[in-house]
């Protein structure tokens, strides 16, 4: 058996060879992870205001490729830190954007403080330090930095289509977010990216009820409409049930608009197929 | 706090309110500390309804307040608990730099400070508790590591026994530290090994500083409150928890602290297995009921329980209450608070009842010691056949 010893000393060896052929680039990235002095000469631009927008943003580029694999950037994140809370209310909107989305990623309260004010304040799109959309998705890394509250408001209305969509993504499948979903669903005028998105969020909040919602739709439309393979991918992934009945003759309609379907609907449908093959054996 | 005068101490003040309020008990100084120790409790009104970042920011804001005012003895069980279970360097930094505001230095914080340090190396941020609203960035702050480590020094002789671990963190992890943090650690050492060669050396107290174990138990007034196991089995409270002693912990699935929830449910499996060591099988039952009920379903609970290595049973189960948790929450007066229905924060707490279900020990804050439970759910158990005997004409 291979000793966890010897697998480092191949996979160490393996690195020094490759050490060799390495890009100036590449290299330079590996000189900055292990140096404690450039990094902090790095944070140090960050944290000037003097510095220029292009400059900030090439150290932010650089320490968040090395923040991947650097042991010395870790003992400097409260230095870090500090310069990019800093940065969230830079005058340059890609420093703010960039600045946001790494502290975001690391949980950072002040940053998520920050964007929930701004979704919460009511504020023109332009005057927000990112795009409400930009906020919901840098939220959404971390599950209890936004809630339910909030997330319906805005899928109640959206500044912007990428806004309703991000909120549809992330509001959580139960019966207060139900109705405004299955609401947003049942509006053509909304784009398909977010209705897209509902049917696999809310078809076991109320099985019976979304499948008959499915089986009014594909009646009335056939398989050929946008709505219709996530219709079938929802009733697919729909759990057993009290009301089955309604749930069953979703299905049967489904396997029977399948043969003649675009592919689209015809995947989504397959694991039905598949059921229908193995009951009929 | 005189609520009649003062603003509503609930999820609607807003945060700055809340600071404004922390701050005028500064300013009044010691008397107020009393006034400021319900505040640092996870499960007060004022922190409903509030992102876990909010809670936690607040909470280390009125902590940090102890520095200045000085701090209760009401207040060192909080401390102590942030020490120990805290990955939030807000938090701990405010419970360091709230030690500071002891009376005298007690030696037995140095290792709770000590164990600070390795939940918090990894993610050391920068701190401020002189407003609660600052400009970033700061031009000189404090970090969660840099107030630990000013807190050791500040216990001076008291600490002298943890020389030996500053300096394995010197010498075995010297690269996780940038330079001003390695400063700070041989500052922290010389000023301990100076002030033992000073002053006599301290006396240790051994008393713990959280007081965990009996309980005059009340009735609870939750007999009929529906339960649900891990396999969707449904059955009243008095059902399980009445006939037999049982421990009891709470927790929830989703809870990301690894010396929380996920500790407690593994202390949990290891109590079990000593009872059946020692031969309580049959006698005893172990049971785990969930913070979150909406997403700790059946296949959840079990899911989780099976990884942590909990051996279900009639006598172990992992349950949920569907839909009247608020009666438990009152009955135990749990360490439990929410937004909407998802958990902000909580602390770690396990109980043992007796037969008639009356709870007779309370494990707070800090994981219960599994002999201590095991111990006293043995006595319990005797009690209880004892009690079967008598009853028998």
């Amino acid at each position: 058996m291979t000793k966890i010893s010897d697998y480092k000393a191949r996979l160490l060896q393996r690195v020094q060879k490759a050490g060799g052929q390495l890009d100036p680039g590449a290299q330079e990235l590996l000189d900055v992870a292990g140096s404690d002095e450039q990094i902090a000469a790095l944070i140090e631009r960050l944290a000037n205001p003097a510095t220029p927008a292009a400059d900030q943003l090439s150290a932010l580029n650089t320490l968040a490729t090395v923040s991947i694999f650097s042991k010395v950037l870790s003992t400097r994140s409260a230095d870090l830190t500090n310069a990019l809370r800093g940065l969230i209310y830079s005058p340059d909107g890609e420093v703010r954007r960039q600045a946001l989305s790494y502290l975001s990623l690391r949980g950072d309260e002040v940053a998520q403080q920050h964007l929930r004010s701004e979704l919460q304040s009511g504020k023109p799109e332009s005057e927000k330090s990112v795009p409400t959309y930009q906020a919901i998705a840098m939220l959404g890394m971390d599950e209890k930095a936004i809630d339910k509250a909030l997330l319906l408001a805005i899928a109640k209305n959206p500044p912007d289509d990428e806004s309703l969509v991000q909120a549809v993504r992330h509001l959580p499948a139960d019966k207060d977010t139900a109705g405004v979903l299955m609401a947003i669903l049942q509006d053509e005028s909304n784009p398909i990216a977010a209705r897209a998105l509902i049917p696999d969020i809310v078809n076991n909040v109320d099985p019976s009820g979304f499948a008959a919602y499915a089986k009014r739709k594909l009646e009335e439309h056939g398989a050929d409409s946008e709505i219709a393979p996530f219709l079938a991918s929802g009733v697919v992934n729909i759990q057993p049930d009290k009301n089955q009945d309604q749930i069953e003759e979703t299905k049967t309609l489904i396997r029977s608009l399948a043969p003649a379907s675009p592919n689209s609907f015809l995947k989504a449908a397959m694991p039905l197929m598949s059921d229908k093959i193995s009951s009929d054996k | 706090m005189n609520q009649a005068e003062g603003p509503r101490l609930d999820g609607s003040l807003s945060e700055q309110a809340f600071a404004a309020l922390v701050d005028q008990l500064r300013q009044r100084g010691g008397e107020c500390g009393p006034e400021l120790v319900p505040l640092l409790s996870v499960s007060h009104e004022v922190f409903r309804g509030r992102f876990a970042s909010s809670s936690v920011r607040m909470r280390a804001y009125a902590m940090a307040a102890c520095h200045d005012i000085g701090l209760p003895d009401q207040a060192v069980p909080y401390v102590v608990e942030i020490l120990e279970t805290s990955f939030h360097p807000n938090l701990v930094a405010a419970a360091a730099r709230a030690v500071r505001g002891m009376a005298a230095p007690d030696a037995r914080l140095a290792d709770y400070l000590i164990r600070s340090i390795y939940n918090i190396w990894q993610n050391d941020q920068p701190v401020s508790f002189e407003a609660y609203d600052v400009k970033w960035p700061l031009t000189g702050f404090s970090t969660a590591l840099l107030e630990v480590l000013d807190t050791l020094a500040w216990l001076g002789a008291s600490a002298h026994h943890v020389i030996p671990e500053l300096e394995t963190l010197l010498s075995a992890f010297s690269k996780r530290f940038n330079p001003r943090v390695r400063a700070s650690i041989v500052h922290c050492i010389e000023t301990l090994r100076s002030s033992a060669a000073d002053s006599p050396k301290a006396c240790c107290c051994s008393a713990p500083l959280i007081e965990s174990g009996a309980v005059t138990g009340e009735d609870m007034d939750i007999a009929s409150i529906e339960l649900e196991d891990q396999d969707g089995r449904r059955f009243e409270w008095h059902q399980f928890f009445r006939g037999k002693p049982s421990v009891l912990a709470f927790f929830y699935a989703t809870c990301m602290n690894p010396r929380k929830c996920a500790q407690t449910i593994y202390n949990l499996a290891n109590i079990h297995k000593g009872l059946l060591d020692a031969g309580l099988d049959g006698q005893v039952r172990v049971a785990a009921i969930t913070y979150d009920p909406q997403r700790d379903t059946p296949a959840v609970l079990r899911q989780y329980g099976e990884s942590k290595g909990i051996r279900f049973g009639a006598d172990c189960k992992m349950m949920r209450v569907p839909s009247q948790f608020d009666g438990v929450v009152d009955a135990f007066d749990l360490g439990v608070n929410y937004i909407g229905s998802q958990v902000n924060d909580h602390r770690v707490e396990l109980y043992l009842l007796d037969r008639d279900g009356k709870i007779t020990h309370a494990f707070l804050r800090l994981q219960a010691d599994p002999e201590h439970v095991i111990t006293e759910l043995a006595r319990l158990a005797s009690e209880s056949r004892g009690e079967c005997r008598r009853s028998i004409p």
